[in-house]
Order: C-alpha cells, then sequence, then structure tokens
C-alpha cells in the first residue's frame, strides 16, 4: 500500500546517482582530465560516455537476472569463493570510496567554510552522517536524494549562468595537439568515475523496476551528471582560461567564488553553493557506508555488525589528511579496485550470454 | 448546542464553524457536509475508567479499509485507565514515539475534516474533545489551509511559498545568524559586516549565548501569555516584546540585530498554520544554533541534512512523512500540483495519494464541461 514497500522506484534511483555522482565528479574534474587540452577532453569525455552506455546497457541486462540477492547470484553462477572475494573487492572499493568522500568534503570544508576547525574532526561529521543516511530502511536514503536533487540542480545551473557571464571566448581556443593516447586513457578515468553505477545491483532486489525502466533510470541519472559536469567544465575553460585550469585543485570551488548575481546581496556566493554541494557529499558518504552495510550483510551474513563501523572510522583517522588519501585513492582505488569492480558486471554478463547460448537459463536466489 | 467559531484555525473565507466538545454534535456538523451513504462510523470506547466516546469517521469506497482498520486496531489496543482528550490518544497511537513531528493532524474545523474525508482520509473524533484526528498526514497537507481551496489558485500558490519560507525562517534562521557571525562574516557586504560589528559592541556574551537569551526569553514570554487570561496575555505580548526587547538592547544585553533575528524567527513559526508541526520546528531550532555555532554553515547543512533523513524516514500509516516531494511518481507526479503550489481548481482531477487506486479522479472533463454551461 502507498510507498511502505520497502522498495526504491526508478525515478528515486536516477536521483540516487545523480547526487551520489555529482559532487564528487565536479571536485575529481581534474583528476579525471589529467594534462587534457579542453577540446581533447571533451573527446575523452564523449569517449569514454561510450563505454559508460555500454557499461549501464550490461548492468541493465543482469538487474533483470538478479532477483533475490547479488551475492547470492554470483555464487550460482561462479561459486562461492569466487562471490566471497568479489563482495571483498566491492568492500575494498567502498572502503575507498568512503574515505575519499569524507576527507575531500572535510578539505574542502576545512579550506573554504571553516579554516578554525581540524580537517579531521569535518571528515568525522561526514561519516556520521553517512551512518545516520546507512541507519534505517533504503527508503529513507532514496527520499532524501529525491528531495535533494532539485534544489542541489537549481544551485549548480544557477551558479553556471551566474559564472558564465566572465567566460572569455579567447580561452576556448584550441592550441594543444591531438593526443591519441592520452585521450584514450582519460576516456577510462570517464568510465572510471561512474563505474559506481555497479552497485545498483545490491540494490536490484529492492527496486520496483523492469529492465528497460532500469536503463532508463540509470540513463537519465547518468546524462544529468554528464550535463553539469560538461557545462561546469566548459565555463570553468570560459573563466579560468587553460593554464590556471591546470593548476587550480579544485577549478568548480574557484567557479563558485567567481560567480556573482546581478543585484546580489552577498559577497560570497561560492559558500552558499557549496552548501548545496555538500548535501551531495553526505548523500554520497551515505551511499557508501549504506553498500559498506549492504555488502558486509551478504559476506558476514545474520551477526550484529555494528562494531564492524570502527575499521572505516580507523581508515578515515588514520588517512591523516586528504593528500594522503587522494594519492591512495588514486592508486588504489582509481587504478585498481575500480577497473576490478568494472570487470565482474561485464564478465558475468558474458557468463549469462554463453549460458542462454547453452540454453541453461535460470535465475538466481 | 451553540456551534463556537474557529479561534486557533482562522480563515479568510469560507465556514467559521469549529468543532464543539460533544461527540454526537461533531458528527452532525460533518453529516451535514457530507450526504454519501458511504459515509461510515466505526464507535469505539476508550479508557477502562473514563469510557470516552471516539468514532472513526472515513468514506468507505474511497478510503484504503487497512488504513482504518490500522488507526482502529491501534485505538483498541490502548489499555489505559482514561483517555481525557484527542492529545492523549495521539500520543499513544503515534509511530514514532520519539519524533517532533505530528503523526495526526489536528483540526478543530468540521470544513476541514470533510475535505479530508473526501480525499480519502480518516478522521478520530473523540467526546469532550473539541479536535480531530485527521491520519494518514503529511508535512505539506500541514501547510495547507482549507481556505487554499476558495481563493485564488496564484494568491493561495503565492501564500504557500509564504510559508514554507516561513518554516524555513523559523527553524534555521538563528543558526544561519550565528554561524556568519561566528565562522562567515565575510559573507555579508562590508557594510553590513561593519554595522553588525558595530551593533555588538559592548555586549558581553559571545554570539550563541545572546541568541539563546533572546528565544529563551521569547519562549517565557509566550509561555506567559498563553497562560494568562485573554487581555492580559495580550499586555503580556507587548510588555515583553516591545519594552523587554528595547530594555535589553539599551542595557547592552543583547545587539539590535539579534532582535529582529529572534522576531522574525517568531514570525515564521507563527505562520506555520500547524502548531504542533511549529513546535517541532521551534524546537529542532536550537540544535541547528548549536551547530552554527560549532561548525558555522556546514554545521547548518548537516543539521538541516540529519533533518532531512528524519523526515524522509517517517511515515504516517504508511504514507511517505514527505509525500509528494518524496516517493513522487506514486500518485503519478498529479500530487505536485497541490503542493508548494497550487495548480487551478480545475486541474486538479485527482485524488490525492490517501485515496484508493480506483478512486483517485474526483472531477471528470464531462462534468467540468458541463459547470462551464
Amino acid at each position: 500500500m502507498f510507498a511502505n514497500n520497502g522498495k526504491i522506484s526508478a525515478h528515486q534511483i536516477s536521483c540516487l546517482l545523480f547526487v551520489d555522482w555529482i559532487g564528487k565528479l565536479l571536485l575529481l574534474l581534474p583528476l579525471i582530465r589529467g594534462t587534457l587540452g579542453g577540446w581533447d577532453f571533451f573527446a575523452a569525455v564523449i569517449l569514454g560516455s561510450i563505454w559508460v552506455w555500454l557499461y549501464l546497457v550490461v548492468i541493465a541486462g543482469l538487474s533483470a537476472s538478479v532477483r533475490q540477492s547479488f551475492t547470492g547470484f554470483l555464487k550460482e553462477r561462479v561459486g562461492s569463493y569466487a562471490a566471497c572475494a568479489a563482495d571483498v573487492f566491492v568492500l575494498f572499493y567502498l572502503l575507498g570510496n568512503l574515505t575519499f568522500v569524507t576527507r575531500i568534503t572535510g578539505r574542502i570544508c576545512h579550506e573554504y567554510l571553516l579554516p578554525e576547525v581540524s580537517e579531521t574532526l569535518l571528515a568525522v561529521c561526514v561519516f556520521a552522517a553517512g551512518l545516520a543516511t546507512a541507519a534505517g530502511d533504503r527508503q529513507k536514503r532514496a527520499r532524501a536524494a529525491e528531495i535533494l536533487f532539485f534544489p542541489i540542480a537549481l544551485a549548480l545551473a544557477v551558479m553556471l549562468i551566474a559564472s558564465a557571464r566572465g567566460i572569455r571566448i579567447t580561452n576556448f581556443k584550441y592550441e594543444g595537439t591531438f593526443d591519441a593516447a592520452e585521450v584514450l586513457k582519460r576516456s577510462g578515468a570517464v568510465f572510471a568515475a561512474f563505474s559506481g553505477a555497479v552497485l545498483i545491483l545490491y540494490e536490484t532486489p529492492y527496486i520496483n523496476w523492469e529492465k528497460k525502466d532500469c536503463l532508463k533510470a540509470m540513463r537519465r541519472g547518468w546524462i544529468f551528471t554528464l550535463v553539469f559536469l560538461l557545462a561546469a567544465f566548459f565555463a570553468a575553460l570560459g573563466v579560468l582560461g587553460e593554464n590556471s585550469l591546470l593548476r587550480l585543485q579544485w577549478p568548480v570551488l574557484t567557479l563558485m567564488s567567481s560567480a556573482s548575481l546581478p543585484g546580489g546581496f552577498l559577497q560570497r556566493w561560492d559558500a552558499v553553493f557549496l552548501a548545496f554541494l555538500l548535501f551531495s557529499f553526505l548523500l554520497s558518504a551515505g551511499t557508501s557506508c549504506h553498500y559498506l552495510k549492504r555488502v558486509a550483510n551478504e559476506v558476514w551474513p545474520g551477526r550484529d555488525k555494528k562494531w564492524m563501523w570502527i575499521f572505516p572510522l580507523a581508515v578515515i583517522l588514520l588517512t591523516k589528511d586528504y593528500e594522503t588519501t587522494a594519492a591512495l585513492f588514486t592508486r588504489w582505488s582509481f587504478c585498481c579496485l575500480t577497473p576490478l569492480v568494472a570487470v565482474i558486471p561485464v564478465f558475468l554478463m558474458t557468463l549469462e550470454r554463453i549460458r542462454k547460448k547453452c540454453g541453461c537459463s535460470g535465475k538466481s536466489s | 448546542m451553540e456551534i463556537p467559531k474557529a479561534e486557533s484555525e482562522k480563515s479568510l473565507r469560507g465556514s467559521r464553524e469549529a468543532f464543539t466538545e460533544d461527540l454526537d454534535t461533531n458528527i452532525t456538523l460533518i453529516t451535514n457536509r457530507i450526504c454519501d451513504p458511504h459515509l461510515k462510523r466505526a464507535d469505539l470506547k476508550l479508557g477502562r475508567r473514563t469510557q470516552t466516546k471516539t468514532a472513526i469517521l472515513y468514506l468507505e469506497d474511497v478510503a484504503y479499509q487497512s488504513v482504518i482498520d490500522d488507526a482502529k486496531s491501534r485505538l483498541e489496543k490502548l489499555n489505559i485507565d482514561s483517555i481525557m482528550d484527542s492529545g492523549m490518544a495521539e500520543q499513544l497511537t503515534k509511530e514514532s514515539v520519539w519524533s517532533p513531528f505530528p503523526q495526526y493532524q489536528a483540526t478543530e474545523r468540521p470544513d476541514r475534516v470533510s475535505q479530508a474525508l473526501l480525499e480519502g482520509r480518516g478522521a478520530i473524533l473523540f467526546d469532550h474533545s473539541p479536535e480531530a484526528l485527521l491520519f494518514p498526514v503529511t508535512a505539506d497537507s500541514l501547510f495547507q489551509t482549507n481556505d487554499d481551496y476558495y481563493r485564488h489558485f496564484l494568491v493561495v500558490s503565492f501564500l504557500r511559498l509564504i510559508r514554507y519560507l516561513a518554516a524555513f525562517l523559523a527553524v534555521l534562521l538563528p543558526g544561519i545568524y550565528v554561524a556568519v557571525n561566528c565562522f562567515h562574516p565575510q559573507i555579508l557586504p562590508a557594510n553590513l559586516t561593519l554595522s553588525l560589528a558595530e551593533a555588538r559592541t559592548g555586549v558581553p556574551f559571545p554570539v550563541l549565548i545572546e541568541v539563546l537569551i533572546m528565544e529563551i526569553a521569547f519562549e517565557l514570554i509566550r509561555e506567559a501569555g498563553l497562560r494568562m487570561p485573554g487581555a492580559i496575555g495580550n499586555t503580556i505580548g507587548i510588555v515583553g516584546g516591545l519594552i523587554i526587547g528595547q530594555s535589553a538592547v539599551s542595557a547592552n544585553l543583547v545587539s539590535p540585530m539579534t532582535v529582529v533575528v529572534v522576531a522574525l524567527t517568531a514570525l515564521g513559526s507563527f505562520s506555520v498554520p500547524n502548531e504542533e508541526f511549529s513546535e517541532a520546528l521551534r524546537l529542532l531550532k536550537y540544535g541547528n544554533i548549536f551547530l552554527g555555532g560549532f561548525l558555522g554553515i556546514a554545521g547548518i547543512v548537516l543539521g538541516s541534512y540529519l533533518m532531512l533523513l528524519h523526515l524522509c524516514a517517517l511515515r504516517s500509516f504508511g504514507v511517505p512523512y514527505l509525500s509528494p516531494y518524496a516517493a513522487q511518481d506514486k500518485n503519478d507526479y498529479q500530487d505536485l500540483r497541490d503542493a508548494l503550489i497550487r495548480f487551478p481548481l480545475r486541474m486538479l482531477v485527482r485524488r490525492p495519494l490517501y485515496a484508493r487506486r480506483e478512486q483517485r479522479i474526483r472531477m471528470r472533463w464531462e462534468d467540468k464541461k458541463n459547470v462551464r454551461k
């Protein structure tokens, strides 16, 4: 009856994906871009989008086969040990994500809003918000994303429009030489940035959708994020120029501080825009905590695992500061864990195809 | 029995009638408005010693029977010696005991109850209680008044935006003021920052304490005004608001800006149509003041996020509390037409989420054409 069925809708999934991705990816922009020039990066994004699109089709195809639990499905297809190994990979991936989100939020809050407060304390506060998100039912997180979607999108749109006044067309002039190998490498980074979509498979049994809805919902969330990401990139390129863009740690935040609204009363709009973006980081931390809880439940079923939150907390505290986390995240999560996690659905889909061809169709447990 | 006028839910247009303390009279006030054989009444007696007469009213073909049965079973389960007022039953049967937000909608207006019944909701009436409890409830329904449907949609939409803004002020303004003063004065224009600093010259307390003092002083005035008989209560308001405020500023106990912020916050909390909802916001305001004082704007974001999470987790008889902003697609996005803004009545052809799916259409195109003729 009503919406009290313990399931989340396709519409909520697209909101969840957008709110989860947008904050992280706006800040990760320099990391994804590397040293590519403006239009080369655009080419990398387009190429990366093709990978992402294929990946979403694979996930949508797999989601139709997963009925009760993704781990159960894995066990059935590849055996217990391989399923457990895959889950452990995902756990590490999520741990990396959580640490990165909490640390990056702590750093930007410390740098742009609260120089008086310790970065670590702020990171712990974000972790606490993540725990609060993961506690209770999954519908809570989905509803929060549904409500946050509009204010975040609106704030970003206003920020982009407000900063667009400072765009200089000359900044778009392309001066570099096209490096196909680098473009291909960076398209991989674009793909890696969206690879978190695989986590949807763990949620599939609790989503009200058909295969078509699944693809539609993921596509909607992805396209919204991509549009904002590209708009932010070109606005930053137009306003700040190529050289500044390569030097700045967080060009989007610099772009926010350059935004001014006509007739605006406030002096620092960046604080307001950043406040809206913080909601995205909090939900993102919550998403990592939620999946950590779910995957840990799959790996070690039937025990009270509240004490396990000590581990992520310890990792957050032990990473000391943002720089350490970013280095670890780039090295391990981005280069190692993400590709491995991304391979899982592709491998499973191939296996499904082979099974179908051999005529061994069957639903998972 | 004489029918009193509505006191706590006044309206500019529409009926002035309010419930009495007699159950049968109250039910008559509703049956006079809804002449439909489907309007059903389930009678109960609550309280071992008081045997308080209670009635659940609903439209049997529009409301979900499971919701009505749920309400009935919650009331029947009450094993208590007395039920003196609807408020007691509300406390004892609400789903989330620790939540400060109301999970029933208390109303003294028979037209409000009738409207709710026609939407597919249920109403509980108690003998010796001049208020009915409507269920299920959503946060959005607590921002609506009955004359929202009697006036032009543009005016009503504007007023609803004002009410939401009022709620925002009631819960966040003092926290933001403290955050900006303590951590982010550079957000404001330089001349305003300077004049704020100048106004605070000589004030011995930090902003956090200053705001807390004024907020608590205001709560005292409010409580005193409420407990005093009518004329004296008004006097207390004037004495408290004007004289004490002015004296506190003159004595350098608080800055004038703090008085303005607290006054705006109070106006915000008074503009929320539902008293219980407004009280919850008033309570959460203190949390935001502390978070703003310790973590600045990041604290306000954290507080707002936690409040949002709490509201997202709340349900009233299975209906998400933040519907129609959450679970938007449950009624094919139609409920958003009567939420933050209200569409013209001609476009509100559907009943809200509360009604049975097969009874969602309340106005048909043919009927509308007849009305036009």
